[in-house]
This record gives structure tokens, sequence and C-alpha cells, in this order.
């Protein structure tokens, strides 16, 4: 077994940094419209046309970074085959182990630490709110908000409040995993400033055994 | 694992290095993957600014008259963004305690 044991792929790390620097700007820009009377004065300072110039331009790289993930991750699929899915897809998709490492992790009294695989299921929620609420909800129902004259034929007007509602709504909730997400990469005491497995893509022996055993175990072919 | 080359320093082609070199083939394949986004994306923002219409290009009016469904549902999305929000606080400081708890442990 390497030293470094590889956990994401180019593609990823890229993809990674895109939604990372994206969602930052949309947050920045987006918060101070859905609580005007505490964070009104961002858009004071920038200027509302610059605000919506600046959020619109981190959705293109938001929903740009969706297209190529999913872009790339059909054609390696059909190019490369079945091994491409089983070694890089599957491994994201919920499974019902998650579930008792998400009991095992919140239940504050255990003593010990949770026998992840690959992706922890925080990782997992965190990708899935990246693709279904970032990517589908937030993403489509912002095209609706950004283009209102494609669909006035198709929709009445007073769905753009709702789609509005949606669209914040999600934004705060994704707020909250993405914090969450944040503070377990890189604020916890043996992280903490950061994790730099997200430029590097590799995790040294160490990391594995301490944080992923199961995967771990795997790897080094050690028994169950 | 073993058969996984783990570069670091020469890998990724856009912005630095890093990641698994997955080999020749995905290569090709990201890049042709990263043309086929550019191509979508110019694509879209084109339609967008071909299409635009400034007399359809409403803001969102607050008195727009909502039925008693679009209410109801605007109220839920709130309700379940609401219970998301608290639901996932909690879980913010249940993990952090087991990380506080397991880094005295260690």
């Amino acid at each position: 077994m390497d030293k470094q044991v590889g956990k994401f792929t180019s593609e990823q790390i890229v993809t990674h940094v895109i939604i990372g620097i994206s969602i930052m700007f949309l947050f920045i820009t987006g918060l101070p419209q859905r609580y005007p009377e505490n964070l009104g004065w961002i858009i004071s300072t920038i200027g509302l046309s610059k605000v919506m110039f600046i959020h619109r331009l981190a959705a293109i790289g938001m929903l740009s970074s969706a297209v190529f993930y999913v872009i790339n991750s059909m054609l390696c699929w059909i190019f490369v085959g079945n091994k491409y899915f089983k070694k890089y897809m599957l491994p994201i998709f919920p499974t019902p182990g998650d579930i008792s490492d998400f009991v095992s992790d919140v239940s504050v009294l255990g003593e010990q630490k949770t026998d992840y695989y690959k992706y922890s299921w925080l990782e997992k929620l965190s990708l899935w709110n990246d693709m279904v609420v970032n990517w589908a909800i937030i993403g489509i129902t912002g095209i609706v908000l950004w283009a209102p004259w494609l669909f006035a034929p198709y929709i009445p007007a007073g769905y753009l409040s709702i789609a509005k509602s949606f669209h914040s709504g999600f934004a705060v909730f994704s707020l909250c995993v993405v914090l969450l997400h944040f503070y377990i990469v890189h604020l916890t005491p043996s992280k903490f400033p950061m994790s730099d497995s997200m430029f590097t893509g590799t995790l040294s022996k160490e990391e594995v055994k301490e944080e992923y055993p199961r995967w771990y175990r795997e790897l080094s072919g050690e028994k169950q | 694992m073993s058969t996984e080359e783990v570069v670091i320093g020469d890998s990724l082609r856009f912005l630095f290095s890093g990641g698994i070199k997955l080999g020749l083939e995905t290569d090709k394949i990201a890049m042709v993957s990263l043309a086929l986004t550019i191509v979508v994306t110019l694509g879209a923002l084109l339609f967008l600014s071909v299409t635009f219409d400034p007399e359809r290009d409403a803001v969102v009016d607050p008195s727009e008259a909502l039925g008693i469904f679009d209410i109801v549902l605007v109220y839920l999305v709130e309700l379940c963004v609401t219970i998301g929000v608290i639901l996932l606080t909690f879980l913010m400081i249940f993990m952090h305690a087991k990380s506080v708890k397991h880094e005295r442990v260690l």
C-alpha cells in the first residue's frame, strides 16, 4: 500500500474548487437579498446591479460545474466502463450502512469511532445536497428568476414568488450543510486550519487508517 | 489500490496539480467534457441574450395574488427549511461533541 492513498480524481478536485468559489459568492450576494434588514449593507456598499451581476456570474460557475460533472461522469461510464462506475460513482450512493454510521456519530455517548468506508455519510450528504438542492432545485428556480420571459407563457406571474421562496429557502438550507461540511472537514482539531486533500486528492495512509477504517481494511487486505 | 497511479504534481490540466491520474483515456474524456461544458454554457447564455424580452422581464411582485395551494406550498417550503436548519444545527453540535471527545481519547 502506498504512503499516499488517492481519494479524489482531478476532475472531482476541479469541480469542487469551482463549486466552492461559486457558492461562496452566491451566499455573499444572495443572503442580503433574503435578509435585507440585516445584511442590506452589503447591497448598499456594492450596489444592487453589481450584486446581481456577481450573483449571476457565480451561478454560471455553479451550473457549468454541474454540466461538466454530469457530462464527464457519463462519458467515463460509457467509454471506460463499469470499472469506473464501481470505483468512482458507486461509492457516492447512499447505503443502509450510512444510517448506522449516522446513528453512531450522533450518539454522543458512543466510545468507538465510526467505521467509515471511502465516503462518510456527511460527505455523501454534502455531495447530494450539491446535486439535488444546489444544482436541481436552486439551479432551476434560479433560471426561472433570471429569465422570467422564457417561462411567462407557461406559468402564471405569481409563480415567480413561489420560485423565489424555493430559491432563497433552499439556499439557507444549503448554507447550513456547507457550514457543517466546512466545520467537519477543516475546523475539527485534527484538521485545523484546513485539510489539504481537497487540493492534492490524496490522504496519508495514517489518515485513512484513522478516519476510514473500513476502507483501509479493504485497501490493505486486512480481514474484516 | 496498487494499480492506481497517485500523482502529486503533474496530474491536473487546468488549475493546479493533484488528484488521481486515471490514464490517457480519461484525460481525453475530461478535455472533451470541458469543451462540451463551454459550448453548453455559452450556448445557454447566448440563448438568454437572444430571447431577452424587456417587457416580460417581470420582477417578483409580492402583492401578486396566489391561490391557497400556492400559499400553503410556500409555507411548507419555509417550514421544511426551518426544520432542516434546526436539525443541521443540532447535528453540528453532536459532531463537535464527538470530535472533541475523540481528540481527548487519542
